[in-house]
């Protein structure tokens, strides 16, 4: 007795109806259609749908619709959306800069941090500070300048190779004004690190908040020529 | 259409002086843009319709794709016009869709509600006229019920004739993933249209 060969998937077949298999594939498509009624009527469906589909009406608008733009209105809402596109990805950039610099920045406060409860050496940072210039009592500001680019220069001056990230950064927090200690509350060697990853945050919400609700006014169909 | 022994499809046809005014529409003539649009309007309300399944989102997609359509006219670089107009309204249309999906609750079409926006093409005609119009409604009824991603797919590639890639490039996915969405979509019709196979005059 032989069974009847199993049926194609219907996905296969729709892909036979398309045009869309070649080779083998289509092959074993054509021999199973030449000896099965069912796959055949449903290859026949397929296309008689299409034609079908293919001569669906067009459908009157329930209501008059606007065929011209008021004078202005569309060349108003053109240049807004190509300035929010425009400056998206600047903004993007420089957002996640900050939030970047400023992470580093705080992580690098709450090492320093660390450093200092294992190995208290308050007074040659200290020194260092001062040998570079900064005033004691200074505003958050000072702190961002010493703890990045200075890092490794204060520590040549002062003679510590083995921690110079904590020594400018240690500098950074005697910055304060706050006589940072072995104690010193974290926040006082964070410095203005935060201000920077809010910043960063704030502009990448701000940026993509603009391109959200400006870009939704402008239908994205720049691309009528595909 | 004479020669015919179905009627034509209500398909818009070309305007007799289209490519003139193409030309003048291009060069910044209001009026000439406002008779192309007046002339398919209903060919782009009807992909709307069909791609959002709402009335109202249909009409406001059809005035987006107008006022885009305005914009982009003076840098309109020829082709058949009508296909132009229908490519920047499926991409209004597609930007409502996407729109209405982030905000499922707020302004997702309602299959209820939609059941009343479809069109009703039964008019005092002749036999075969109702029962192609019945053919149609039963079509478009089945197109709505389809997953969004398939109707979408089988909408603009066998409604409206455009080619994978265009589907791809209105739809932002694959050409694989649209061969595939096309595919389960006709084959679902098959079988939501069992019923009235009758129609098909098969």
């Amino acid at each position: 007795m032989t069974m009847p060969p199993p049926h194609p998937d219907d996905e296969l077949l729709a892909s036979f109806q398309d045009g869309d298999l070649a080779g083998a594939a289509a092959g074993g498509v054509r021999d199973h259609l030449s000896a099965c009624q069912r796959c055949t009527a449903v290859i026949e469906e397929l296309g008689t749908l299409r034609i079908a589909l293919a001569e669906l009406p067009d459908i009157a608008p329930p209501r008059p619709l606007r065929l011209i733009p008021p004078v202005g209105e569309a060349h108003a809402r053109q240049p807004m959306g190509l300035v929010v596109r425009r400056l998206f990805a600047p903004l993007m950039a420089v957002g996640i800069l900050l939030a970047v610099v400023g992470g580093v920045g705080v992580a690098g406060g709450l090492a320093v941090g660390s450093l200092e409860s294992a190995a208290p050496a308050r007074d040659t940072a200290a020194d260092a500070f001062q040998t570079l210039g900064g005033e004691p009592g200074g505003p958050a500001g000072p702190t961002v300048g010493a703890a990045v680019p200075s890092s490794a220069g204060g520590a040549t001056r002062e003679s510590r190779p083995a921690s110079p990230g904590a020594d400018a950064l240690g500098a950074g927090g005697r910055a304060t004004g706050a006589g940072a200690g072995a104690g010193a509350p974290r926040a006082e060697r964070v410095g203005a690190w935060p201000i920077l990853i809010v910043l960063g945050v704030a502009l990448l919400i701000g940026a993509a908040g603009l391109r959200a609700t400006l870009g939704r006014r402008r239908p994205s169909s720049s691309r009528p020529d595909g | 259409m004479p020669g015919l022994d179905r009627p034509a499809p209500a398909r818009t046809a070309p305007l007799p002086d289209e490519q003139a005014l193409v030309s003048r529409a291009a060069a910044g003539d209001r009026v000439a843009f406002g008779q192309l649009v007046e002339h398919y309007q209903s060919a782009c309300y009807g992909l709307a319709w069909r791609l959002l399944g709402n009335a109202d989102q249909a009409a406001d997609a059809t005035q987006d794709a107008f006022v885009h359509a305005y914009d982009a006219m003076r840098g309109y670089r020829g082709g058949v016009f009508r296909s132009w107009l229908l490519r920047i309204t499926a991409n209004a249309s597609y930007d409502i869709l996407r729109r209405a999906q982030r905000r499922p609750v707020a302004s997702l079409p309602d299959p209820e509600l939609g059941e009343r926006d479809l069109p009703d093409p039964a008019a005092p005609n002749p036999l075969a006229e109702a029962s192609r119009g019945e053919l149609h409604r039963h079509l478009d009824a089945a197109l709505r019920s389809l997953p969004h991603d398939q109707r979408t797919a089988v909408v603009l590639s066998d409604v409206y004739g455009m080619d994978y890639g265009e589907v791809a490039r209105i739809t932002k996915v694959p050409v694989g993933t649209i061969k595939s969405r096309i595919h389960r979509g006709r084959l679902r019709l098959r079988e939501l249209l069992e019923p009235h196979r009758e129609l098909f005059g098969g």
